[in-house]
């Protein structure tokens, strides 16, 4: 159970990188092609 | 003169060396290149000595066995000699730099050429040909070049080096996006007629993939507005006998007339403003009054007639006025390439609105299992929303198994599409119904974590 716990906790930090020489962290956003409306970009 | 004739007899005297130690007469030399053996004649023991060609080389690196780029650096004298520019030879050798990744010539050449600001005109045309040969990513660092060296930000290659550096780099992610759309857009006012149009839909398309809908309408304004100008001066034109002149687009017409009301219409409806909305919509509904209608440009207006009827349903899912379902329904079983936004918006709508839909998924359950099959990047972003939202309806049907067990298959596809936030997503929804989940489910669960847990 211990390392299920542990296992969800790394995994909820996904897409979050550090900058290892500042130390500064950045949110990597994944790509944005979200159509639901018919015809955009057609 | 003297270094031009060591530079000179380097090149060749390269060619002449490997001539001798392959053992080619220049008429074995000339079978094995393709080279007319006259002007091969002329190329290596011409007095002047003829200008050798970038295709020529290329040949002769083959023939040699030697790979592209063979003797590159040497080649610019061929081009660039005593204050004089051949731009014939000069234009095919960076094209050929830029295809095969020899940055360092061009790095060479152009700190040579940017000596003279009139020079600039040759690193445009350079980076019209790959961008019209389809190499994007190479012409980049020539509008660059145009970009940084060229003061007069309205000539026409600074204006379209802008417009070209936004389409090179359109699609890549969303944060390349919007900084391309914020270094292109204070010129697209500068553009000519034909390029504004395109730019202006472009423009349009890229906000609305950043769900930036004010962004949306403002240019889907200028979008219309500008087509209409067009066409209008056209018929006057041909109302008065005069030679057409419609700008050369990459569509017809009538898309940047419709698209400009489509895009107009879907922003209004992502902001709220439904009634507005539907009378955008009704305005690309029906455009058979529209005259210079070519085949072509009848077939954009039966296209916008549907994309005009299914987001017409599209709206009215959206606010909730589900009798219009069956039509929707009945529209996606005619038109398969629709379904599966359909089926997004579906979705959606039954979770915020709390209809039932299982009629729905069994009528379209053979669509629904081609979804796993589409390669197309908006495909699979689309088919992880969809699976999201059924997941959703599954859970507050109360039907855990099936819920938790497409929770499985979204964890997978979000992970294989790096859509982290679905990912998490997806996490939070399993690990609030974990006490429904069966042994296996939780397994699964812990090797998909774990997997996960080991890319990080």
């Amino acid at each position: 159970m211990k390392s299920f716990i542990l296992s969800v906790c790394l995994v909820l930090g996904l897409g979050i990188g550090i900058n290892g020489v500042s130390g500064e962290v950045t949110i990597k956003k994944p790509p944005t092609v979200i159509q639901y409306d018919h015809g955009v970009g057609k | 003169m003297r270094l031009q004739e060591t530079l000179k007899r380097s090149l060749r005297s390269e060619i002449e060396k490997n001539l001798k130690e392959n053992g080619y007469t220049l008429s074995k030399f000339s079978e094995l290149t393709g080279i007319n053996p006259g002007s091969l004649s002329e190329i290596l023991n011409g007095n002047p000595p003829r200008a050798l060609t970038i295709c020529h080389l290329d040949k002769m690196a083959e023939a040699f066995g030697y790979p592209p780029g063979w003797l590159y650096e040497l080649y610019p004298e061929e081009c660039l000699g005593e204050g004089k520019i051949s731009r014939p030879r000069l234009i095919p050798y960076l094209v050929r730099c830029a295809e095969i990744g020899r940055q360092d010539c061009i790095d060479a050449a152009v700190s040579r050429l940017l000596d003279n600001p009139k020079n600039i005109s040759i690193l445009f045309t350079v980076a019209e040909q790959l961008f019209e040969s389809g190499k994007r990513r190479e012409s980049v660092p020539f509008y660059e070049f145009v970009i940084d060296n060229e003061k007069d930000s309205y000539s026409n290659q600074f204006v379209i080096s802008q417009y070209r550096l936004f389409r090179a780099v359109e699609g890549t992610n969303s944060e390349e996006d919007f900084k391309a759309v914020i270094r292109f857009e204070p010129y697209r006012k500068r553009l000519a007629e034909d390029y504004q149009l395109d730019a202006l839909l472009h423009l349009a398309n890229v906000c609305y993939t950043l769900r930036r809908w004010k962004d949306v309408e403002k240019y889907a304004d200028e979008l219309r507005e500008l087509a209409m100008i067009v066409y209008e001066d056209e018929l006057r034109r041909r109302k008065n006998n005069r030679p057409s002149e419609l700008p050369k687009t990459e569509r017809p017409l009538i898309v940047y007339y419709g698209q400009g009301f489509l895009l107009k219409a879907v922003a209004l409806k992502n902001m709220g403003r439904y009634e507005e909305s539907k009378h955008y919509t009704n305005g690309y509904a029906d455009l058979s009054w529209f005259e210079l209608l070519d085949e072509e440009a009848e077939a954009e207006v039966e296209k916008l007639r549907l994309w005009a009827l299914a987001n017409s349903y599209t709206l009215s899912m959206s606010t909730g006025s589900i009798e219009v379902l069956p039509d929707y329904l009945d529209f996606l079983s005619e038109h398969p390439s629709e379904v599966l936004p359909g089926l997004v918006t579906i979705m959606k709508s039954a979770n915020e609105f709390g209809f039932p839909v299982e009629s729905v998924l069994e009528r379209f359950s053979e669509d629904i299992k081609r979804f796993e099959e589409y390669q197309d990047a908006v495909d699979k972003i689309l088919h992880l929303h969809f699976l999201y939202q059924l997941v959703v309806y599954l859970f507050k049907k109360g039907d855990y198994s099936t819920g938790l067990d497409e929770t499985l298959r979204c964890l997978v596809l979000s992970d294989a599409s790096k859509d982290f936030d679905y990912f998490k997503r997806c996490i939070g929804l399993f690990w609030t119904h974990l006490q429904h989940a069966s042994d296996k489910q939780k397994k699964t669960f812990q090797t998909l974590v774990d997997e996960r847990s080991r890319k990080v």
